[in-house]
């Protein structure tokens, strides 16, 4: 950790709001106050959002500390950067960093900030390198963020620059299955721990390939949208908008509608589930398995050859449970707190730009071990459903916009998050589950954001037990 | 065939998009047609990069139901857009020659730059780039029909808004 990693471990972990214009909070230091008189507890209750949430500065900036500026954020797949060199330019929080590989193989996250006036020494979002440049007095620092060289160096004194100016490093980088992430946070909860549960969902998406690797080599799309970023967390475990807000693809597929109609239906057996830390899943398998289809995502869309040549080579590598398993009852569908969805073929990544906008960068994953046929086919059918001129996601981005627009006066309004309320239940590995409906995902994720929010500690200890249940937590702390 | 015929299906192709007469519009597609908006700058085969649209006709022919369905809400209410096309470069496709590598009888190659001004939901957007046009007779015929059209965006690679209409 550089000296100035430690002066950003500093800045956030010292007094916590230093410029005193963020959050006022009381004494006690336990209830953050967005503006004087009312507190962050009277905006975001259990089951009731106030509306000034999606639109208020203040609270943005508070978020950007808080959340973006602490916890694990998904950054990259180790597929983007396999050789030594290789980087990415991504955004963590409101920063742009740069993921580069080392020579040992191993991640390191740099701030793109030149030491000495502060210029992008990254200007590519993607390539390889033996360091970085910056364009304004040609200070180089090797691929580690070390200083490398200072043109006229004498005009600084013997060992000023010793040490001290290197590209800032972000303190902590791990990876779960070649997914990279990163946290400014010196200390806390580690990567594995803050998935929890969420890692078998992460296992999932990845061994629907036969040797367990996906590929983030497709490209990708990037969306614009004008509106908040906690719009599009709530909207990742709503499956009550589905035959609403997609009437459109579903009227061109009967065979979706019926599908679509049946999971959603009273009789469902699909849920919606708590997944503890701030992440939840919309989980479809029930339902997917009891029709015995395989599943778009596996190779609707591919030669038959190919797919026989996919399922064989499944089967081989998981066993021909875990294969129809896989198969059949599909991808995972679940948000990772706080910027990471995982859906259909989708690695789905939500970077806040301001409080009134987000961009979404969507990432294909491509399967390694299967044929081409079986990948084209996965691309296509993400290209007809997604990006942004896709039949399913310009028509959430229209309603998140407009939600965005409706909500934007300065007349306050609770929003209700009381869908299923009635019949949450524990399934059999103590997950709080509902129909899959319900609301119970994004009240778990406004749980854990609550608790980020009020402590700035390591979060949400897992889900509070049902009125009606239990209480027993499924989650570990 | 000649240079002007080609030259004209451009223009009434962007004409019947911009005036929202789509089923005309698709009939001006060859069956075994490709439009295409790609997003980066391909590297090797192109079925290999994801794309911001890549249709066959069926799949134009479900992009027009949905858009006629008066079902997607982002098109409610609709764009009202307008396209300005610089020159068209209009060159005749030597006879052996077979862009495409698919057997295609393509004669005529048609490209340009284009600007668009679209309003909608009271927002102003542009969009701006290059389309190029392969197109094609069936054998034994003079008709011609769009084989394949590549939008080029200038900002294909930048987070973009929806992208609804038939650009």
């Amino acid at each position: 950790v550089s000296t100035t990693s430690a002066r950003r471990a500093e800045l956030l972990h010292g007094p916590r709001f230093p410029t005193g214009l963020v959050l006022d909070t009381d004494d006690d230091m336990s209830t953050p106050r967005i503006v004087p008189g009312e507190s962050l507890e009277e905006w975001i209750r259990p089951r009731e959002i106030d509306s000034r949430v999606y639109h208020s500065e203040e609270l943005f900036a508070a978020e950007i500390e808080l959340i973006w500026n602490r916890v694990w954020v998904y950054l990259a797949h180790d597929s983007e950067i396999p050789q030594p060199g290789d980087y990415l330019r991504r955004t963590l929080g409101l920063d742009t960093v740069i993921v580069v590989r080392q020579e040992d193989g191993s991640v390191r996250v740099l701030l793109n900030r030149c030491a000495h006036r502060g210029n992008s020494v990254c200007l590519d979002d993607k390539g390889t390198s033996r360091g970085f440049r910056c364009p304004y007095h040609g200070w180089t620092y090797k691929t580690s963020g070390e200083l490398n060289g200072v043109p006229y160096r004498s005009g600084y004194p013997e060992g000023f620059l010793d040490g001290t100016t290197s590209l800032t490093a972000v303190p902590r980088v791990d990876q779960y299955r070649g997914f990279i992430f990163a946290s400014w946070s010196p200390e806390g909860d580690s990567l594995r721990e803050h998935l929890g549960e969420a890692a078998s969902r992460i296992d999932r998406f990845c061994d629907a390939s036969p040797t367990g690797m996906i590929r983030l080599d497709a490209g990708e799309q990037r969306v614009r949208v004008g509106a908040n970023w906690k719009i599009f967390f709530e909207n990742t475990v709503d499956n009550y908008h589905q035959n609403f807000v997609h009437k459109a693809p579903l009227f061109s597929h009967p065979e979706l509608r019926k599908t679509s109609k049946r999971v959603s239906g009273d009789a469902s057996t699909a849920v919606v589930r708590d997944l503890g830390g701030g992440h939840a899943e919309l989980d479809f398998k029930p339902e997917q398995l009891a029709m015995g289809r395989v599943h778009q995502t596996s190779a609707v869309g591919a030669d038959p050859d190919a797919a026989a040549a996919y399922e064989a080579a499944l089967v081989s590598a998981h066993g021909a449970d875990r294969a129809r398993d896989l198969l059949i009852g599909g991808p995972p569908h679940v948000f990772i707190f706080p910027n990471l969805f995982l859906l259909q073929q989708d690695v789905r990544v939500v970077t806040p730009v301001s409080v009134e906008e987000f961009t979404t960068t969507l990432h294909p994953a491509m399967l390694d071990g299967v044929p081409d046929a079986i990948n084209w086919a996965r691309l296509r059918r993400h290209e007809q459903a997604y990006g942004p001129a896709g039949s399913v996601l310009p028509d959430d981005i229209e309603i998140f916009e407009r939600n965005q627009l409706a909500l934007a006066s300065a007349t306050p309004s609770r929003l209700l998050l009381d869908r299923g309320i009635h019949r949450e239940r524990r399934d059999e590995q103590g997950f709080p589950v509902s129909h899959l409906t319900d609301e119970l995902g994004q009240r778990a994720i406004w749980r854990h954001y609550m608790a980020l929010m009020s402590q700035g500690s390591a979060g949400d200890a897992g889900p509070p037990a049902p009125a009606d249940a239990p209480a027993t937590s499924p989650v570990g702390s | 065939m000649s240079r002007q015929v080609a030259h004209d299906l451009v223009l009434h192709e962007s004409r019947l998009a911009e005036e929202s007469r789509l089923q005309e519009w698709l009939e001006l597609w060859a069956p075994d047609g490709l439009y295409w908006i790609p997003i980066g700058d391909p590297e090797g085969p192109e079925e290999r990069s994801v794309a911001i649209a890549r249709d066959n006709p069926g799949e134009l022919r479900e992009r027009v139901a949905r858009l006629e369905s008066g079902l997607v809400h982002s098109q409610i209410p609709p764009s009202r857009w307008s396209r300005v096309w610089g020159p068209l470069d209009v060159r005749p496709v030597a006879e052996a020659s077979d862009p495409a590598g698919t057997g295609a009888n393509v004669t005529w190659e048609v490209s340009g730059s284009f600007q668009i001004a679209e309003m909608r939901r009271g927002q102003r957007r542009d969009w701006a780039g290059r389309a190029e046009y392969l197109l094609s007779s069936p054998e034994g015929s003079s008709d011609l029909r769009i084989f394949r059209k590549t939008v080029w965006l200038v900002d294909r690679d930048a987070a973009l808004p929806p992208l609804m209409f038939l650009i």
